[in-house]
């Protein structure tokens, strides 16, 4: 296996046994890098030398590394990450040349842990979307088949990791951002709970949704960097109290006797070789002495419109402080995607439409979250299939106006309760990887890495790459 | 919702467009019409759903009243606010005027 194919729990065994250098680990990403843009294109902004600068001159150690858990390890971050100083551009020409003066509290939580960043990757246009297709800079091409879609909207970060680029990429997901590209990809996406990890610096679409998290390429990776991202941000006022306990201490507890509900509305248009792969999923977490129950759900239908009027609400706020002023180019600099979210926003807002929209979807998500807490009063986790199919072709989002909502409606219902979710790899159709999801209360954060980790070490398809 | 509601034409989209501070070309008008109007219809089913006695949703995870205490701290500097602007003059961010003589 090639050095840049290691795990992030690989890579540091290995630094810390001297196998390889902080340098040449950096180095062989880089190469790697290099050798698969020109066929993916999952970045945007490369930060060579600050990466090799400061890989030259690390020492680790095991007492470095208990105090700097990341220390090392290349990463690469969604490019609506803020960091001051560095092009951040959100995959829109309207910030094509800024330069952010704030910092991403992830970002500075990652650094400071000792990570090493390695470059800004590609998403759809302010996370607008469910492909990659809608960047400003051109998709991003899924590392297991260039002719299809690596997913969005952290579609350069799924294919950045999948690819071999980094061990670690950091994206956010909204509803479906990382879950979502990460199954089209093949890798481990974990959207943490709403308010598990701050916000503060990343460019904003839905606030009341956005939730940054890891993608890597096993369980204990996205345990160890939700150590270190998770907890209370004194800047970001929506982030939690709740303490923050070390996720790969219980990664290894049996899974036995713990209850898992699936409900068929989540299986309803899935292809059927995905819902066959999913199923032999469910098999082997029976086989790992889980509980596999059937459970009634709201109908995940319902949760698209919901999702669509609060995130498109949000957004066109969100998106009113792109004035040309103060910062980043003109309005009619939005590319397509980003206006008719901004128009479908400000329609469901305003004066005559505000109740009849906004205000009932908000109340259908009042009954969704309810319906959760129903669940959940039954069962430890819910799982399902990630996506109803694998990667579509490329062009498959244009002249789609809600694309992305549709696609990721298996994904929506959890993200409008808050709760965390995470989407590992559970087998191949048509040769494209499958995501199975596994969706816990909020805060239940370990219970869905055990969950996951149960499986994964139970399989072997983590350990699977592409030959791009 | 409004009964027949899905009649989003040229000119609520103009409306629209009006205030999201977005200029639409002709082109971009026609397409973003038929666009919104297919997506309000697609989001009209909520309607299906009874909410008469559901409440607003409290804050996702229960957060109430999260304040912090009232002192000065840092803030950016001059240089850091002004520095991405693309027009400035004495310390100021330059804009259209709103007001004619």
């Amino acid at each position: 296996m090639n050095v840049s194919d290691l795990t992030l729990q690989e890579s540091q065994e290995k630094l810390l046994k001297k196998e390889i250098s902080p340098l040449e680990l950096v180095t062989a990403c880089l190469d790697r890098l290099k050798k698969t843009e020109p066929q993916i294109h999952a970045c945007l902004t490369v930060c060579e030398e600050e990466a090799l600068s400061q890989a030259r001159i690390l020492h680790v150690t095991k007492e470095a590394i208990a105090d700097q858990p990341l220390l090392g390890i290349p990463v690469t971050l969604k490019d609506n990450y803020c960091i001051r100083g560095i092009r951040t551009t959100a995959a829109s020409h309207v910030l094509d040349a800024y330069l952010p003066v704030h910092t991403a509290t992830v970002w500075q939580r990652l650094k400071d842990a000792g990570a090493i960043l390695l470059a800004k990757t590609n998403l759809d246009a302010w996370a607008h979307g469910s492909s990659t297709e809608t960047s400003d800079y051109g998709a991003t091409l899924n590392p297991w088949d260039i002719t299809k879609l690596s997913g969005g909207s952290s579609g350069g970060s799924a294919a950045s990791v999948a690819a071999g680029q980094s061990p670690l990429s950091m994206g956010s997901e909204t509803a479906g951002s990382i879950r979502m590209p990460a199954s089209w990809c093949g890798v481990v996406g974990l959207k943490p709970t709403y308010g598990r990890t701050s916000r503060y610096g990343i460019i904003a679409m839905g606030s009341s949704l956005d939730c940054p998290g890891p993608m890597t390429r096993c369980v204990w990776d996205a345990a160890r960097v939700l150590n270190v991202i998770a907890g209370h941000d004194a800047k970001d006022a929506t982030t939690a109290d709740t303490p923050v306990p070390d996720y790969t201490q219980s990664l290894a507890r049996p899974i036995k006797g713990l209850k898992l509900g699936y409900c068929r509305d989540y299986f309803s248009g899935v292809h059927p070789d995905v819902a066959g792969v999913v199923q032999k999923a469910f098999t082997k977490l029976k086989e790992l002495g889980a509980e596999i129950i059937e459970i009634d759900l709201f109908d995940p239908s319902y949760a698209v419109a919901v999702y669509t009027i609060i995130q498109r609400g949000e957004v066109s706020s969100n998106l009113a402080r792109f004035d040309g002023i103060r910062y980043g180019a003109d309005r009619q600099r939005f590319g397509e995607e980003a206006k008719r979210r901004i128009m479908l926003g400000t329609y469901v807002l305003s004066s005559g439409y505000y109740d009849a929209y906004y205000t009932k979807a908000e109340k259908v998500r009042t009954v969704i979250m309810n319906d959760f807490a129903r669940a959940f009063s039954r069962v430890d986790a819910i799982i399902a299939p990630t996506l109803p199919t694998v990667a579509l072709p490329v062009g498959a989002s244009v002249d789609q106006p809600m694309f992305g909502e549709i696609a990721d409606m298996l994904q929506e219902p959890s993200s409008i309760a808050g709760l965390p979710g995470i989407s590992i790899p559970c087998g191949f159709s048509q040769q494209l990887p499958v995501g199975l999801q596994i969706i816990g209360p909020q805060f239940a954060e370990e219970r869905i890495l055990q969950i996951a980790y149960a499986y994964e070490q139970s399989t072997d398809w983590h350990r699977q790459r592409p030959t791009v | 919702m409004k009964k027949n509601d899905v009649v989003v034409g040229e000119k609520e989209v103009s409306r629209i467009a009006a205030l999201a501070h977005l200029s639409l070309t002709a082109d971009e008008k026609i397409r973003l019409s038929s666009q919104l109007r297919a997506t309000v219809s697609a989001i009209g089913r909520l309607s299906e759903i009874d909410t008469a006695a559901v409440p607003f949703p409290p804050q996702i995870t229960g957060l109430v009243n999260v304040l912090r205490k009232d002192v000065i701290e840092a803030s950016l500097s001059v240089e850091d606010v002004l520095g991405s602007a693309t027009r400035t003059w004495k310390g100021y961010f330059l804009v259209e005027a709103v007001f004619s003589e």
